[in-house]
């Protein structure tokens, strides 16, 4: 249960944005990507998540094959979740709504409890919240709502941009506490991308440095 | 700045008032319904040889020509109107029902015959129009031509004819005319009989004449300026007066109407207006325009485009009735046509 | 601060009233009080059917609407067609075109000896008319091409505003598909409510098409009732369930309206993915294009064209009307300046200030919407020909342009409150602390950033009010003469080329100004992907 990347490039309107990258992550584990931005850190998140089609080279997740030349196997069949760097909330769908579509929309609706939307909007303190619209909460709790609803459906890798950019210092505890809890009771694994590791190095088994669309491990 | 703004808008505002008070003594506020290419130039006339600034208000066929009626009615407490100038006479009856003509006996409306004017003397009738039929020569022969209006039942025509909506206009007041004339029970039939020939009920005379002149229609129910002004477009179309038979119900003639309206603004004016609408010349000017409307002035030349009409057979309606039984006969109209 | 805003409210509400609710309220008074008659001629059981046939009609047509909208609008935004933003422009063009014109032409186009049947029986040894088209599809027809242009803006608005992003995060669910489906339609339902609801009003109270198909519905009954009858009260009782209609229809367009402006973008730029066309897939669409456009737009205007006989009548006609068409067009324009800016000023108020009251204002505001325009007309004579007010108020016709602008004024209301919603307080707040006056940074935080819908409102107001007729009739003052009354008088007597002069004229005089603000429109569109490009 892991993840390689082969040789991996991204070419857009001529110009490469990933140039032959390799990564490769273990099973449950927890993984970070630094880098300024415009080094296609991104990108790179949404190759792995589906998003995007590379456009050569290949991603092994699970111990299939997500991409060859002519097919590419979508974001829904990956067992993967992704929250965005500006987090696209669904505008017209309330907070709560938000967990109970994912949740009735997805395969394992069966094993989770639905009672687990309460508890997950109650770790990340927005139960108070759960019947209003995303534009009426504030930053942090937005980035909270975009947590929850990607953990909600547990998947076995969550991918997130720029997570805590909105947090403060208690809020980025707590989320990445609830994640580390999470992530040791599912076993999934965890990649973000993220400007600031104050909070997380501690945790986080890989550090990659991103650079001009190259990725380079770095010592802990 | 604001205050500059207001005060230059206040001046204005005084100068408007100012320079309406002083024309107010030398102009008449007329509201009609006659097409305004008949009626305009008479108002030139008028405002010619009298002096006096003739301010209209015209109506449009979109609204049925019923807008000023409702406008008058609105305006009742207040009125602001002269002269009511009717291209038919059904409204006019309403309007004197309701309290909104005054009287005027103008010593031009004596010289017509009384059944064209009021007892009351508070309207006049005045340039008349006919009902006709107007045939398309393309789809029918000569010797076939519809000559009456029970043709409009004959199954030959099936499908064939087109009647303009009788909750308005001249058609209005024509079948309240027939009801009067006929009782109840044989207006009903021929209504029914109308209905199984499946007559086409069209929004106006105007476009009852378009449909015939392009030949969607044989022949149709319409008034003489608008068969006459299909003649003028070059339509394949011919005028026939219906009725005209010894035996027959002639030919039903519509006058306009011309009234005073009750506590008018410029009442001297208005009579001024009305005897000048009433004399012999104006009807003549009338009869020699397009419109080609039928003077009802005794001695007056009738229009150049329409045969003698002093020689037609008229039917013999009592016009003063006519208001009275408008709303029973629609009653008919729609069970019969609804059913 | 405070102050200004609220002698604003005041303001605001206090024209709104004089213009509109106390002559309203008045007519409501004088009728019931003074001669209440019920309505004449026709029984409630006739009445029920009547309604029912009519709620069916519009159904139809607003479902029909809908769908050729939508899928035009789905056409411009979602796929890879060239130049979408002129497609747009051409299909916008039956707005321009008053819907009686629209009806005399077709009903010409699919009568028995006419038009399409004047032509197959050229080519057929047949003497009977091959194709009948009931008064029913004919007046759908005419409904839905004059109302299609509403939906189609909708809900080009609505699909320009969805973002890639959103369709993403739905991606990592199993049944992406059946959730990506419960997404989309929980953002679309809002706007297919609305245009729904605004189709559905104007077609219901549409009388023009109604009465030149001779097909009988529930407006043709209002009409009747005023005009056959000349009775007021009958008019009024009838007008009350559509008023219940509404009403009832008010809740939901609240709901709906309350949700757009939540359902706000974020500014992302990722571009949505379009649907590629292939060459067969684009030689179809530009041929369905065509049809479309030969059919709404060309058919018309040909028709316009080939009816005028002589274009040295043309001349003629401009000489004689030139200078009703200086006053339509002044008129219009002091109409829409003064629709405008009450619409701000009340959306403004009932946005920042009146939130409880402000649900009475819309509500009337609705009541002033579904009215027919006959009985706004006849209200305002009632209220403002009294013998104690000043001559020039309603015999100088002062008031003329007051009335038509209440035409426009609910939808206007409407729009700008959606958009002060979408608007944070926050940026006028920063004009205040940065020491700017109240009014000032209305204009700076408020008028810039409305520009856009600004020109949309005012062109659209102004189309309405140019071509309004009925108001124009009732209170115009004596000796006035304006380009539609002078159109619809000469429909009686006119010959059909002259109609089609006048007609063509008409829309001349409306289209000239917008297809300059169109290009200009289009050149500003080309600078900023210039600018975005380098």
């Amino acid at each position: 249960m892991s993840l390689t990347i082969k040789n991996l490039s991204f070419f857009y309107e001529q110009q490469a944005i990933l140039e032959q990258l390799d990564l490769s992550l273990p099973a449950a584990s927890i993984s970070a990507i630094i880098g300024h931005s415009g080094q296609g850190k991104t990108t790179l998140l949404r190759c792995i998540a589906g998003l995007e089609k590379p456009t050569n080279g290949t991603i092994h997740w699970q111990n299939n094959l997500l991409n060859t030349k002519s097919k590419c196997i979508p974001s829904w069949k990956r067992n993967m979740s992704m929250v965005f760097q500006d987090l696209a909330l669904w505008p017209h769908i309330k907070v709560k709504e938000h967990l109970q579509l994912i949740l009735k929309y997805n395969q394992n609706r069966e094993v989770i409890n639905p009672t687990a939307i309460d508890e997950i909007l109650s770790t990340f303190e927005i139960e108070a919240m759960s019947h209003r619209y995303p534009a009426q909460l504030s930053q942090g709790q937005q980035q909270r709502l975009a947590i929850a609803r990607a953990v909600i459906s547990n998947p076995a890798l969550l991918i997130l941009d720029e997570p805590f950019s909105s947090l403060d210092e208690r809020m980025t505890f707590k989320c990445w506490n609830y994640l580390l809890k999470w992530q040791d009771s599912v076993q999934s694994s965890i990649l973000y991308v993220t400007h600031d590791l104050k909070h997380t190095i501690e945790q986080t088994s890989h550090i990659f440095n991103m650079e001009n669309g190259k990725l380079r491990q770095q010592e802990q | 700045m604001l205050k500059r703004l207001l005060l230059i808008s206040l001046n204005l505002i005084i100068l408007f008032n100012l320079s309406s008070c002083d024309s107010q003594k030398h102009e008449v506020i007329i509201y009609t319904s006659v097409d305004r290419h008949i009626s305009e130039p008479i108002f030139k006339y008028f405002e010619k040889n009298n002096h006096i600034k003739v301010k209209a208000v015209y109506d449009t066929e979109a609204n049925k020509t019923t807008g000023l009626v409702n406008r008058l009615i609105a305006e009742k407490q207040n009125p602001r109107a002269d002269v009511f100038w009717n291209s038919e006479i059904g409204r006019t009856l309403m309007l004197k029902e309701q309290q909104i003509l005054s009287a005027y006996n103008s010593p031009n409306a004596i010289l017509r015959k009384s059944n064209y004017r009021d007892i009351e003397q508070t309207w006049t009738g005045l340039a008349a129009r006919a009902r006709v039929i107007i045939v398309n020569t393309d789809r029918i022969q000569d010797k076939n031509i519809p000559n009456n209006l029970v043709a409009f039942t004959d199954p030959k025509w099936y499908g064939q004819a087109a009647i303009a909506n009788p909750h308005f206009g001249t058609t209005g007041t024509h079948f309240t005319a027939l009801y009067n004339l006929w009782g109840e029970k044989r207006f009903n039939k021929w209504l029914i009989a109308l209905q199984k020939n499946k007559v086409t009920i069209l929004p106006g005379n105007a476009q009852v004449k378009n449909k015939v002149s392009s030949g969607e229609y044989a022949f149709g129910l319409t008034d003489t300026d608008d068969a006459l002004a299909a003649i003028k477009e070059g339509a394949p179309v011919k005028i026939i007066f219906p009725d005209q038979n010894s035996d027959g119900l002639g030919t039903f003639l519509i006058p306009n109407s011309v009234a005073i309206i009750k506590n008018a603004p410029h009442p001297v004016a208005a009579k001024q207006f009305i005897d000048f609408l009433l004399a012999p010349q104006t009807e003549e000017l009338l009869a020699s325009g397009d419109g080609g409307q039928i003077p009802l002035s005794p001695n007056v030349k009738g229009p150049d485009n329409l045969p003698n009409t002093q020689k037609l057979q008229l039917t013999q309606v009592d016009y003063k009735l006519l208001a009275k039984n408008f709303e029973i006969m629609l009653k008919n109209y729609r069970t019969i046509w609804t059913n | 601060m405070p102050d200004s805003r609220q002698t604003l409210a005041i303001f605001s509400i206090l024209t709104f009233s004089i213009m509109a609710i106390l002559p309203i309220l008045f007519l409501v008074a004088t009728v019931f009080f003074n001669h209440f008659l019920a309505p004449t001629n026709i029984s409630f059981t006739e009445l029920q059917l009547l309604f029912l046939n009519s709620f069916f009609f519009s159904s139809n047509v607003t479902f029909f609407t809908l769908f050729l909208g939508m899928g035009l609008a789905w056409i411009f935004t979602r796929t890879t067609l060239r130049h979408s933003f002129i497609w747009l422009g051409l299909f916008c063009l039956p707005l321009f075109i008053p819907i009686n014109i629209l009806a005399n032409i077709w009903s010409h186009f699919l009568g028995n000896h006419t038009g399409l049947n004047a032509l197959l029986l050229k080519w057929l040894p047949s003497t009977e008319p091959l194709l009948n088209f009931s008064p029913w599809f004919s007046a759908s027809l005419v409904q839905i091409m004059s109302f299609y242009p509403i939906s189609l803006l909708i809900f080009y608005a609505a699909f320009l505003r969805w973002e890639q992003h959103w369709s993403e995060a739905c991606y990592f669910s199993s049944y992406y598909k059946k959730l990506h489906r419960i997404v989309l339609w929980r953002y679309y339902r809002n706007y297919l409510g609305i245009s729904a609801l605004l189709i559905f009003v104007f077609s219901f109270s549409d009388f023009a098409v109604a009465d030149m198909f001779q097909l009988h519905v529930y407006a043709t009954e209002v009409f009747l009732q005023l005009s056959a009858y000349s009775n007021l009260s009958g008019a009024l009782i009838l007008s009350l369930p559509i008023i219940l209609m509404g009403i009832i229809y008010l809740f939901f367009i609240y709901h709906w309206l309350e949700h757009i402006p939540l359902s706000n973008g974020y500014g992302n730029n990722r571009q949505i993915t379009l649907k590629i066309l292939s060459p067969v897939q684009t030689t179809t669409l530009y041929l369905l294009f065509l049809f479309l456009i030969g059919m709404i737009i060309v058919l018309p205007i040909s028709y316009l064209l080939i009816t005028i006989d002589s274009w040295t009548n043309m001349g003629q006609l401009i000489q004689l009307v030139w200078q009703d068409i200086i006053l339509s067009l002044f008129l219009s324009f002091i109409a829409t300046t003064i629709c405008l800016l009450l619409s701000l000023a009340l959306a403004y108020s009932i946005s920042r200030k009146l939130k409880p009251m402000g649900i009475w204002i819309r509500l009337f505001l609705l009541f002033l919407f579904i009215l027919p325009s006959s009985l706004i007309g006849i209200a305002y004579i009632h209220f403002w020909n009294q013998p104690y007010f000043p001559d020039f108020i309603y015999q100088q016709g002062w008031i003329l342009p007051f009335a038509l602008s209440l035409i426009f004024l609910p939808i206007a209301v409407e729009i700008f409150l959606l958009q002060f919603k979408k608007l944070p307080i926050v940026e006028e707040q920063a004009a205040h602390l940065c020491g700017i006056s109240f009014y000032k940074s209305l204009r700076l935080a408020i008028l810039l950033r409305l520009t856009p819908v600004i020109k949309i409102v005012s062109l659209i107001c102004f189309i309405f009010c140019f071509n309004e007729l009925t108001i124009s009739l009732l209170i115009s003052p004596p000796g006035l003469s304006i380009l539609p009354v002078r159109l619809f008088s000469m429909v009686h007597y006119g010959s059909q080329s002259l109609i089609a002069s006048l007609s063509l004229l008409q829309l001349l005089v409306l289209i000239i100004p917008v297809f300059f603000l169109y290009r200009y429109n289009l050149s500003l569109i080309k600078k900023s992907q210039e600018k975005k490009g380098l």
